[in-house]
């Protein structure tokens, strides 16, 4: 392995190794979570108001949309926490490993030969908090490493794209 | 390209056909106008836009007929269309899946054949890459040599001044019979039994109110019989034919159907039992195939027949996606989900039959009642086949997944096929050490997922360890299905 390789490989940036995510991502999760909880609670409080001002609607409705509006809301209040301290993920030469979730626990492990295309996306409250996700497509899907620190992403999203490049040229 | 080289333009069915389609759909809007407006609109009007319409599709048919140029090179096809949008397609005959062939009523009467050529790729999976409209003698020179070229085959479609051979025999005998009950009992029983409801809904609502349910009606004809008609037309005089490593699989009574493919092509293997199917020792053998399917289904290698036929086609046409492993049954954790489910559709069954039972006239009021009990009966039989049917074997390049309750699934599935897999797991599984595997591979509709069953965690990792194994030691070797 020369020099530059050597510069690109994901061991130098630690991530043969299980890996959690960036603090800082956990206040992302909060504010975009704190948009969809107003949201949910707005609606919620639409539906009390209305069926209070509509007469010919009963109002046990209200109490049928309790048991969807609480537990969401609730999900997405405690969802940053419990999510950031189960995330792990990790990448080597040939295959991409995460480990997520907040009632569901999944194992994801993706073939670095599988991959067909690398995207790095970031939303306004990412680009805030200076975080991206990749998304790596595969012909029988796709599977994100989210809330990556932003030159981690694109140095994960470059390091693919080569050896995406790499193999097809083997290939030829 | 220069000019020179020689090149194919579709047949003048395609500018026949199209406009047909389309003067079709004009005529239908035009109907539902005129009748809309209760019969005081003039005729005269729609008629000369009818007209007019005629002439400009004429006219867009024919430019684009002839603007459109097919180049059969040495190593591939080169479409190129010079309308108002140019464009430029270029198929490589080793990266083509399949090349199918399509008659719909229009080609059969002006003797001609559309072949669409399908390329292995998730991106194109529902829609060809291409296709090209030729009369029919030209197209099935075309498509063998074509064929010959992917695949390597010999020529099967005589030249014209060759001695016409003997036609390949079915790899399986299918009588119309067996079709007719591939169509009527080998859809999901869900399907089936949704269809017998509501038929008997039908008529007793007639016996019992001198009226006929028509919503009723339309529910069993649009889920029951459109179904079953369809899936009887389309697989009618069906025969499935190997060539060497080519398999060319022919159906259809209105608009038939050509699909060719090689065996390496094949993604996964299905081997579908219904409930009813089951019971009568019947079994359904399809394969995904890129290219080779549409959104009705899967290309079927064998319809409902015997057991002991479907399985033999199978370790005959694909050995190596058999696997005769020990199947691991799931872990018993697996009936807390089960049973969480069942007790959860149990609970609405009976809040619906509280909430309306009692509403309904009495004739009614037993049917339903029957209905209830009869969901409480399947509710149970979902618990115990769910947890009985589901299991999970693999070697070192296989793994073979069941899934399903009433309708039992046998997935098999190449290692090498894999694209990724998850193994997830809610937190009673986790407690115990189980979990369940989403495997992810290309299919025809995109991408597909089989979920297994709850096993014990351990053991479904080994999925992606013997995909990864299989890639870092050379034994995926992506020539192979090629």
């Amino acid at each position: 392995m020369d020099k530059e390789d050597e510069q690109v490989s994901p061991k130098n940036w630690g991530l043969d190794e299980f890996r959690m995510l960036n603090p800082v991502s956990k206040k992302a999760m909060y504010l975009s979570n704190g948009i969809k909880i107003a949201i949910l609670a707005a609606i919620y409080i639409g539906i009390f108001m209305g069926l209070r001002m509509a007469n010919d609607l009963p109002f046990w409705l209200f109490y049928l949309a309790t048991p969807v509006f609480v537990p969401l809301i609730a999900y997405y209040a405690v969802f940053p926490g419990i999510f950031y301290r189960h995330y792990r993920y990790r990448m080597d030469d040939d295959c991409i490993e995460i480990r997520r979730g907040v009632i569901f626990h999944s194992h994801i492990l993706v073939p670095v030969e599988r991959v067909h295309q690398v995207q790095v996306t970031k939303g306004p409250i990412l680009r805030k908090f200076g975080l991206a996700n990749v998304t790596v497509t595969t012909a029988g899907g796709t599977a994100s490493l989210q809330y990556l620190d932003d030159d981690l992403a694109e140095f994960v999203a470059e390091n693919l794209n080569q050896k995406i490049i790499q193999m097809l040229k083997a290939r030829e | 390209m220069t000019e020179e080289q020689s090149f194919l333009r579709n047949h003048w069915s395609y500018v026949a056909s199209n406009t047909f389609r389309t003067l079709l759909m004009f005529g239908v809007m035009i109907l539902v106008w005129w009748g809309t407006s209760e019969g005081q609109g003039d005729m005269t009007i729609y008629l000369a836009f009818i007209l007019v319409m005629s002439v400009v599709i004429v006219a867009l048919n024919i430019i684009y007929w002839l603007k459109t140029k097919y180049y059969f090179l040495e190593d591939e096809i080169v479409v190129i269309r010079t309308t108002i949008f140019r464009s430029e397609t270029r198929i490589q005959y080793d990266r083509l899946a399949s090349v199918n062939v399509e008659r719909d009523v229009v080609c059969r009467i002006l003797n001609a054949t559309k072949l669409s050529f399908n390329l292995n790729s998730s991106m194109n999976v529902t829609k060809a890459e291409a296709y090209i409209v030729l009369k029919k003698d030209k197209a099935d020179r075309l498509r063998e040599d074509l064929n010959s070229r992917m695949f390597g085959t010999a020529r099967t479609v005589p030249e014209a001044s060759e001695e016409p051979r003997e036609e390949a025999v079915s790899l399986v005998d299918v009588s119309t019979w067996d079709i007719f009950l591939h169509a009527f009992i080998g859809m999901s029983t869900y399907q089936l039994l949704f269809g017998l409801v509501m038929a008997a809904y039908s008529i007793l609502s007639f016996y019992f109110d001198n009226s006929v349910s028509v919503f009723a009606i339309i529910l069993f004809v649009v889920e029951f019989l459109m179904p079953a008609f369809a899936a009887f037309f389309r697989y009618f005089n069906y025969s499935i034919v190997r060539q060497g490593e080519t398999v060319t699989v022919s159906s259809g009574f209105f608009s038939t159907r050509t699909d060719c493919f090689k065996l390496s092509k094949v993604n996964f293997v299905k081997i579908r039992e219904p409930l009813i199917c089951r019971v009568l020792g019947k079994s359904i053998l399809e394969a995904e195939v890129v290219g080779t399917s549409d959104t009705k289904g899967m290309p079927l290698l064998c319809p409902l027949k015997d057991r002991d036929i479907a399985y033999n086609l199978f370790r005959d046409l694909l050995p190596e996606f058999v696997c005769e492993d020990l199947q691991s049954k799931q872990s018993r954790v697996s009936m807390v989900g089960l049973g969480f489910w069942t007790l959860v559709t149990v609970g609405i069954i009976a809040g619906f039959a509280y909430l309306l039972v009692p509403e309904i006239p009495s004739g009614f009021g037993m049917f339903l009642n029957f209905c209830v009990v009869l969901m409480y009966i399947l509710c149970v039989g979902w618990f115990v086949l769910a947890y009985r049917n589901r299991s999970i074997a693999m070697n070192d390049s296989i793994v073979l997944a069941v899934t399903g309750s009433f309708d039992r699934v046998s997935n098999y599935i190449l290692f090498d096929k894999i694209q990724f897999a998850n193994v997830f797991s809610n937190p009673v599984e986790r407690r115990y050490g189980a979990a369940k595997c989403k495997i992810n591979m290309l299919s025809t509709v995109g991408a597909t997922a089989v979920v297994t069953g709850v096993f014990e965690a351990d053991y479904l990792e080994k999925v992606s360890e013997t995909v990864m194994a299989r890639i870092r030691d050379g034994r995926y070797d992506f020539r192979r299905f090629q």
